[in-house]
């Protein structure tokens, strides 16, 4: 489920600048990214190899 | 009487259905089991929360919809996807008169080439398609990405982590939060937006839509959705004769037991979650009937089989202590003398889905109910099992089409219930015929191609008739005013000659393997990083090894430029001696043709093959070694991993349209500007401009 989070108005209005800029479809869009690239620097490299089974473009 | 509880049947299964336990989540992962008392206590609050403010939504609903309707140009519009048809194979078919109701809409409406993109593979085209933004937007640029961490390759469509919290009870490991499913594809899809402006969609089989997106609206998953295994699809193969068990390329070999009128094996099944992810079995019994009948037997169910039939979906439920998963399965019955048969990857159970299927999750549980059981996988059609031999020609078409059927009584019932919205449904069909038997229309192909059967040297054409069929039934349920838009999401070509990208960037001195190796196995194990400038992965990508991003980067981003520049300008001059031919059509700067904030993510450089050339099994999967030219020797014979000018997709409407030169990012826009909506900034494609 989704949460509601709060930021200041000047920080919404650099977003949205942001959002236009770089072509994210919605701040929403733009805040998961910047959360999701803070959270691989710090996250342990994997693998899915099991996943890939079947995926007929490669064996 | 009977008349009125068969229509008001469907409407009773939304209502009464209970909502299915996210139970299973792929390989080790885990069952989210012990929440159940509490999301049916959840359940029930939402239920009188969603009935105390049905009036107020549904005026709001109402409101936003007049509005459209104001705006809107026409009322109902259906676009009809074919994944992997070809823009010249159509045109040549049509000149010849095989295809009479597509040429009737070439005639009266538009046919034109659909420019796909680079590389012009179905999650990149898809989900430009879906969201009308170039990859560097979306975020998916292959089949895989890579993870520089460890060089390793995952799903580049979604995500599946295990609980973060597990309670360990002496053996026993017990999940006690949820899962995580995530999509990896970004940006925002076309329904999402009609949605949000109040226009209905059903959006049924798109691939790369898993997991399945909340809108106003709703969606049966495509391409992407994992079996019971949690893998993209595992056939298991039973036979008397073979040894105990073995791997095959994506399925298993399994020995069964001979006894007195009867044999005996085991199915497996999914990671027991509750002890460290061990393999959970099935029972079963064949008990042969004739010398072409069997009968299967497991401890609550069983079936006939017939010698070369692919069965009906036979249920199996695995059992885990407590908990059931549920999975169906076709069986496929080669011989009884030796007892030889297939059975087909393990599809989630659409009745019991134990990963998300559909938005809403009903949705998928009330087409089970009503059509009966269907192939949720992704890839339903088991292209490994025709590869490996375990399932024949004629098997495997029978599986394509009885998949496709399923998806088309699904298709229809939308057609005939959604009167105002959209219609939006993609079936794969022609894209897995012809992958797998484009060698018997290429005569150069050293695929074997020895069938004398009508069915499977014609199954190209057929595919394309059927296609045609298929639009033949749509155009009767399109009504004065509406819109049919058919696209592709790329053509087709012949695949001959395998290109073992990372063999020629060891034989250049951009790779390089450990002492004393001269070739690596999967997925760079023998590769020594402190000595590696580049790297081939996936079907068209290759990234540099960057100093700050691979974990063992060697490459300055100083001289990162220059080397991209010179194994492009390498590349686009390889020769295959053998074959006295040019193999790369072009080599692209991933800058030079995607823009956007997941750029980075993509690979550095984008090879795009010539038709005939692909990237080789072997470089796709990460080994190093052979030669860089080798055969395709593969069932697996066509091919769309080529640059995208030279495999067009399909443009067809029933109108006209404007702008002559289409691409896949101009349908959203087109579909905005038909329903009256503003189109969004960040939509990079241009409205088509239909003439009404």
């Amino acid at each position: 489920m989704a949460k509601k989070i709060k930021i200041s108005d000047e920080a919404y209005e650099k977003a949205k600048e942001i959002v236009e800029k770089k072509g994210y479809s919605s701040v929403e869009e733009l805040l998961e990214h910047l959360v999701d690239r803070e959270y691989t620097e710090h996250s342990e490299g994997g693998s899915e190899e099991d996943r890939l089974k079947g995926l007929g473009y490669i064996s | 009487m009977e008349r009125y509880l068969k229509k008001i049947y469907p409407l009773l299964l939304f209502i009464l259905l209970p909502i299915p336990l996210l139970a299973y989540v792929g390989p080790g992962a885990g069952f989210a089991f012990l929440g159940s008392f509490f999301f049916v206590f959840l359940a029930f609050f939402v239920a009188i929360f969603n009935l105390l403010t049905l009036p107020i939504r549904a005026l709001i609903r109402g409101i936003k919809k007049a509005r459209v309707r104001r705006k809107a140009k026409i009322k109902r519009l259906i676009v009809l996807g074919f994944d992997g048809m070809d823009y010249s194979l159509t045109k040549k078919l049509i000149e010849k008169g095989e295809l009479p109701n597509f040429g009737k809409l070439a005639r009266e409406g538009s046919f034109l080439p659909l420019k796909s993109t680079e590389p012009p593979l179905s999650p990149v085209a898809w989900s430009t398609f879906t969201t009308g933004v170039n990859p560097g937007r979306h975020n998916i640029f292959d089949f895989l990405a890579r993870d520089p961490k460890t060089y390793m390759p995952r799903l580049s469509s979604s995500e599946i982590l295990p609980p973060k919290r597990i309670l360990k009870l002496g053996k026993l490991e017990i999940p006690i939060s949820k899962p995580k499913i995530e999509l990896l594809r970004k940006s925002k899809a076309f329904w999402k937006v009609l949605g949000n402006n109040g226009v209905y969609a059903q959006v049924l089989r798109v691939p790369f839509t898993f997991p399945p997106e909340k809108f106003y609206g709703t969606q049966l998953a495509g391409l992407g959705t994992p079996d019971l295994r949690g893998t993209q699809g595992t056939f298991t193969y039973f036979s008397e004769e073979k040894d105990d068990v073995f791997e095959l390329s994506d399925g298993l070999c399994i020995k069964l037991k001979k006894n007195d009128g009867y044999y005996e094996g085991r199915i497996p099944g999914p990671p027991n979650p509750f002890k460290g992810g061990e393999t959970l079995y099935k029972e079963f019994k064949v008990v042969p009937l004739s010398e072409d009948k069997a009968k299967i037997k497991t401890e609550d169910n069983e079936m006939t089989i017939e010698k070369g039939k692919l069965s009906p979906w036979f249920k199996m439920d695995f059992k885990a202590g407590l908990v059931k998963v549920s999975g169906i399965s076709q069986w496929y019955l080669h011989s009884l003398s030796p007892v030889s048969l297939y059975l087909s990857p393990i599809n989630l159970n659409p009745e019991k889905p134990a990963m998300p299927l559909s938005h809403p999750a009903i949705f998928a549980v009330y087409l089970a109910k009503k059509n009966g059981p269907f192939a949720t996988l992704g890839m339903a059609e088991d292209t490994w099992g025709l590869n490996e031999g375990v399932l024949d020609e004629e098997g495997y078409i029978q599986q394509v089409y009885g998949a496709n059927r399923e998806r088309e009584k699904f298709f229809y019932d939308a057609l005939k219930k959604v009167k105002d919205g959209a219609v939006v449904s993609v079936f794969e069909y022609p894209d897995r015929i012809q992958h797998m038997f484009w060698r018997y229309i290429t005569p150069d192909s050293p695929a074997p191609r020895d069938s004398k059967k009508k069915e499977v040297k014609e199954a190209i054409y057929n595919v394309y008739r059927d296609a045609d069929r298929i639009v033949k039934e749509t155009v009767k349920y399109l009504k004065k005013g509406e819109v049919l838009i058919i696209v592709s999401d790329h053509g087709f070509g012949k695949f001959v000659r395998g290109v073992n990208i990372n063999e020629w960037l060891k034989e250049e001195g951009y790779l390089n393997l450990k002492e004393g190796k001269s070739e690596s196995r999967k997925w760079f194990a023998d590769v020594d990083w402190s000595r590696t400038k580049a790297y081939g992965f996936g079907l068209a990508g290759i990234y540099l090894n960057l100093k700050g991003r691979e974990a063992h980067g060697i490459v300055d981003k100083s001289e990162a430029e220059a080397l991209k520049n010179e194994i492009k300008q390498k590349l686009e001059v390889l020769y295959d001696e053998e074959k006295g031919e040019s193999s790369i059509k072009h080599v692209f700067l991933r800058e030079e043709i995607y823009n956007g904030p997941y750029t980075k993510n993509a690979p550095d450089i984008i090879v795009g093959y010539k038709v005939g050339y692909r990237v080789s099994w072997e470089s796709a999967v990460g080994k190093v070694g052979g030669k860089v030219f080798v055969d395709n020797i593969r069932r697996w014979s066509g091919d769309h991993d080529f640059t995208s000018d030279q495999i067009p997709g399909i443009f067809f409407s029933n109108r006209k349209v404007k702008n002559q030169h289409p691409t896949l990012a101009d349908i959203p826009p087109t579909v905005y500007e038909l329903f009256g909506i503003k189109t969004p900034s960040f939509v990079e494609g241009k409205n088509l401009g239909v003439r009404l």
